[in-house]
């Protein structure tokens, strides 16, 4: 097995379980998101030699995937414009609420996954795979202070959907 | 070092900070500032939206992190890819 092939392997095993959770994020079910890591470690693979040793090969892949994300859901004409979403910021937030407290696992994926493209991104980049806010804004190709502040908007998109949700039942 | 971020009085920019607490972000001093900061929010203003979202997010983040443990690559498709790779 030559050098390449026997590194691209270990990353193989360290991060491909942190590629497939992004996937299953970006594509909200588990065939779509197999295909979406097939495609993305194939052209990883294909292009390797591109990749900077000594560098994030977790970022660079996900990066990868990204792009092949974007490239295949505006090809199904899928992409969601986030003006698409009137979502009202303005609400007072609720306090004293033990809601959080009450709700299933399950619930809060549900919740990411019906959160808008641009805030589930990094809710699942940051706060379901780990990474820093500079290595998400690499990824998404957007300042630090937007990833910020997305991340911010996403987590009270999120909080208030859950609240809603146990409000409903 | 942060009162000109602090004496904003729509909060703003405490959210801010809060989402830089609550993913360890802030340094020590930042830290201690903020803290305090929002303490005084509470005493003075009688306001607890910050301390109220540091707890939210830190819940959310709790439950981001369980989700995290319960996916992983399907067996089958990681074989699939690794005979791919060799």
């Amino acid at each position: 097995m030559s050098e390449d092939k026997e590194l691209f392997e270990d990353y193989f095993r360290k991060y491909k379980d942190d590629v497939y959770r992004v996937a299953y994020y970006y594509t909200k079910n588990r065939d779509d998101a197999e295909d979406l890591v097939q495609d993305t470690f194939i052209r990883a693979y294909k292009f390797f030699s591109k990749f900077k040793r000594n560098t994030n090969f977790k970022s660079w892949i996900l990066k990868i995937m990204r792009n092949i994300y974007i490239t295949k859901s505006k090809k199904k004409s899928k992409e969601k414009s986030i003006k698409n979403h009137e979502l009202d910021f303005s609400k007072d937030y609720s306090l004293e609420d033990d809601y959080l407290d009450n709700v299933t696992i399950s619930e809060v994926r549900d919740a990411i996954l019906m959160l808008p493209r641009e805030f589930r991104e990094v809710i699942m980049l940051s706060d379901i795979s780990g990474l820093m806010y500079e290595e998400i804004a690499k990824i998404i190709k957007v300042p630090v202070g937007t990833v910020r502040s997305r991340l911010h908007r996403g987590r009270l998109i999120l909080k208030e959907r859950l609240k809603e949700k146990y409000d409903a039942e | 070092m942060l009162s000109k971020f602090f004496s904003n009085k729509n909060c703003k920019y405490c959210e801010c900070f809060v989402n830089d607490y609550v993913d360890n972000r802030l340094s020590g001093i930042k830290e201690e500032e903020f803290l305090a900061y929002i303490e005084n929010c509470l005493k003075v203003k009688g306001c607890k939206k910050c301390t109220e979202l540091i707890k939210q997010f830190k819940i959310i983040k709790s439950y981001c992190a369980s989700l995290r443990e319960s996916l992983t690559m399907p067996e089958d498709l990681s074989m699939k890819l690794l005979k791919m790779i060799r």
